[in-house]
Parts: C-alpha cells; structure tokens; sequence
C-alpha cells in the first residue's frame, strides 16, 4: 500500500466543479472530507472508484477498493452471506465477521428483511471482507438516527482498527468528522479550504474531544 | 388448505357463469346455426378427442407455436442483451421493431403465403408479432435492473458470471417467463388464426375451416373452446412458474 494522489479537474458540462484540484490521502489514515452539498465530495470518491471519469491524476493503489454507500445496496434476494461472498468475502471470514458485528443470527437471512441499520452494517462488513485497500464512504451514517449512528462508529472502529485500510469519509457532519477522522479537509468551491490534523488517541472519539477543532472546522465551513 | 378450497369455489363458479352465459346467448339467438347447443358442442369435443386425425392436427400446431415462439425468444434475447450493452445499438434496432410492431401481421400473411407455404407461414405471422414483443419485455426488464446494484458490482469487480446468475437472472426471471408464457399464448391464437385464413391442411385452423365450410357449428364451437383452454393453461402454466420463482426469491 502506499499513499494516493489525486489532482485534475472535473467539469459537467458548463460547470466546474474541480479546476487544478490535488489531494493527498496518506497510507493508512482515516481521511475525512468534509463541506456542504453540491461541492463535490461524492464527486472525489466516486473518481477514486473509478466511477466517474477523472481529468487528470489519480496516483497510488486504487485497485482493490470498498465502497460503503450512502444506502446499503445489498441484493435483497441474497442471504447475507451470499451478498458477502457476491463482492469477495472468502467463506472462512464471514463467521467471525458477522460476529464481531453481532449479526451472527443473520448469516442465512435474505437480505430484503434486515433493517436499515443491519444492511448499514453488513455493508460494512462487505467492504472490509473484501479485501479492499482503499476504503470510500460516502455518508454511510447519513439516514441513521442519532442511537445507531454511535453504534456503527462503533462497528466502523472495530473493522477498522483489524485492518487498517487507507480510508476516504465523505460527510457534511462535523461531528461525525471528528468522530472518525485523523484527518478532516475542508471543501469549497472546488478548494481545500481547510487541512486539520486530529491527534487522536482513541477511535471513535468520546463527546467533548476536538472541541477547538470542530470551532476550527465550523469557521471553515461557514467562512464566506 | 382453506385457500385451496376458496380457489376450487371460485373456478366452479367461473365455469358456471361461463356456461350459463352461453346458454342464455343459445336461448337468444334461437339458432342452431349462430349458437349451438351446449350439449351438441361437448359432444362434438368427446368425438374430437378421441379421433386420431384431431391428435395430429393439436400436434402440429402446436409445434409450429412452441417454433415461432423459440426463434423469437432466441433472437429477442440475443437482441436485447446486445442493446442493453450498446446503447447505439438499441437506437439503431429501434425503429426495425417499430416497425415490426406496426405491420399488419394477418394481412402480410397474404404476402408470405406467395413467398412460402400454407404450413410455414402461420410461424412467420406469429414470429412477426411474438419477436418484437418478447424483445421490448427483456429490453425493458433488462434496463430495469437496480442500477445501484448493477454499480456495486463494479466497485466490487464481480465477476460477470456471478453478476449473471445472482444479480440479473434473478431480478427478471419471473417477469420473463411471465412474458414468456402470454408470447406463447398469443402465438397460438396466431397461428391458428393464420392456419384458418391460410386454409393449413391438417392443423387445428384447418379443422376450423373444415367445420365453416361444412357450417358444423357445434365442432367449431368445440374447436374454438380447445383452443382457449389450451392458452388458459399455457398462461396458468407461466404464472405458476413464475410465482415459484418470486417465493423461492423472498
């Protein structure tokens, strides 16, 4: 694994979303993008996965890549081990993953009669046992309640914390940014306004971390 | 158990109004030449059943449906994937099966009756009107498929066989043998209707034109009813196979 590099632009049609655009994204670091709607974010995750067409640079191992949605995207007439061994899980790996996120009961249920935050989690569970090395989340916390939400950092942190994938967190939430991120950079109008390290010593944070640097991250985001 | 029982009742009672409104339309019309009796009509079918020559004629009509309705199915499928995967393709296809959506199939039988023969003919009116049918149903279905699904396979790098047999048969299989079974459904009023006008020797439409030309009303009568139970069962058929599949996928 080593660090990615993306840089370029990125038009539709008139207009420009990205223009002269770079972002680093070291090994190993839970990197956060964080800025209102419509700036771009899924954009960049969506070139990394190579979804979307890039004009320019992406550098570095983006091969082997997960992708948690913003909605669970599990094929309903699977079980829930067939939709992880439908994007690569080896068969040995599900028992012990479906534990660590306590969904072991589930192993043979269709996919189409978990709830929402069971899908959530075992989209989780699809991207980390497929072996990805870069790991994209586009706002996967988004439609949670607030109770369910903490419980998946929870889950994000355990697989996470096994593994360590390069990984890119697309939110608007600052909290959540904080929660999750070492990294949180700021997007807007097509820029990184704002390039935040979090010395961070447990993952996910506990409430009350970070509160100068969620002020920081605030300014950025509403500073004209 | 209930439910079967519940099924049986209904059925009873649909065949019973069916009698009973051909019955009040033979006590109408008076006329055994316009409607004939009832029992004259069952009669007419014990008969048929039992002769040799009405087993053939089923037979090779039948053959000619289940023919029309696999070189349409085949093409419409070939079709229809190749289209789903290159768009400019089903732009250029499109207007071709406008087109053959358009012809008039029974008068352009006319035509293939001076290109071909009386027993080939009746295939190629049905093709012409089962194969567009079949290929804007598996187009449709094929274009309907979860498009976020069909993008997490990509991300993913599915291999297309997996994405085949666990992502798109799956999600159009019931709706296409749905299809399937009308398609064959609507061959077979095809081809007997193209055998009648086409005067086919030995085939159920020219069994039906035999009993016109003779005005043996209660075997047309007799004839038309096979004809029916026959699509009712081949549809029936389609549909339970169909919601087979959809309870195994649940």
């Amino acid at each position: 694994m080593s660090e990615i590099v993306i840089s370029g632009n990125k038009r539709y049609g008139e207009k420009v979303v990205f223009e002269e655009f770079s972002l680093r994204i070291e090994k190993g670091e839970i990197l956060c993008i964080l800025g209102p709607s419509g700036v771009g974010k899924t954009t960049l995750l969506r070139a990394l996965a190579g979804l979307t067409a890039w004009d320019g640079e992406i550098l570095g191992n983006t091969e082997k890549v997960g992708y948690i949605f913003q909605e669970p995207r599990l094929i309903p007439h699977l079980t829930v081990m067939q939709n992880l061994i439908y994007a690569g899980a080896k068969e040995s790996e599900v028992d012990g993953m479906l534990e660590s996120i306590g969904l072991s009961a589930y192993k043979y249920q269709k996919a189409r009669y978990l709830s929402g935050g069971e899908k959530q989690r075992i989209s989780f569970a699809r991207a980390f046992l497929s072996g990805a090395e870069l790991l994209l989340l586009d706002e996967p916390f988004s439609s949670l309640d607030i109770a369910l939400k903490e419980k998946l950092y929870e889950v994000f942190a355990t697989l996470w914390t096994a593994k360590k994938p390069t990984s890119v967190l697309v939110t608007h939430d600052i909290d959540e940014a904080v929660a999750l991120a070492h990294r949180v950079v700021v997007i807007k109008d097509g820029k990184i306004v704002c390039d935040l390290r979090l010395d961070r010593k447990q993952l996910p944070s506990v409430y009350g971390d970070f509160e100068r640097e969620k002020s920081a991250l605030f300014q950025a985001l509403t500073k004209e | 158990m209930q439910r079967v029982w519940k099924n049986c009742i209904v059925g009873l009672l649909t065949v019973a109004l069916f009698v009973g409104l051909y019955l009040l339309a033979w006590v109408m019309a008076g006329n055994e030449l316009v409607v004939p009796a009832f029992s004259d009509c069952m009669k007419s079918l014990g008969k048929l059943l039992v002769s040799g020559g009405f087993w053939r004629a089923f037979w090779t009509s039948f053959v000619r449906v289940v023919c029309a309705f696999l070189i349409s199915l085949v093409l419409a499928v070939v079709l229809a994937v190749v289209s789903y995967l290159l768009p400019t393709f089903a732009r250029i296809i499109a207007p071709w099966i406008a087109v053959f959506r358009a012809v008039p199939t029974l008068a352009v039988l006319l035509i293939i009756l001076v290109w071909t023969s009386a027993r080939v003919a009746p295939v190629v009116v049905a093709f012409l009107t089962l194969f567009p049918t079949l290929y804007t149903a598996f187009y449709t279905l094929l274009t309907g498929v979860d498009r976020d699904l069909i993008e997490m396979s990509r991300v993913y790098k599915v291999p297309v066989k997996r994405r085949i047999f666990q992502l798109y048969l799956p999600s159009v299989a019931p709706q296409a043998v749905r299809e399937c079974s009308a398609s064959l459904g609507l061959g077979l009023k095809l081809v007997v209707s193209a055998e009648v006008l086409a005067g086919t020797y030995l085939s159920l439409g020219g069994f039906m034109q035999d009993a016109k030309a003779y005005l043996d009303m209660p075997l047309l009568f007799a004839l038309v009813g096979v004809c029916a139970v026959l699509g009712l069962l081949l549809e029936s058929l389609g549909e339970i196979l169909a919601g087979v599949m959809e309870r195994s996928g649940r």
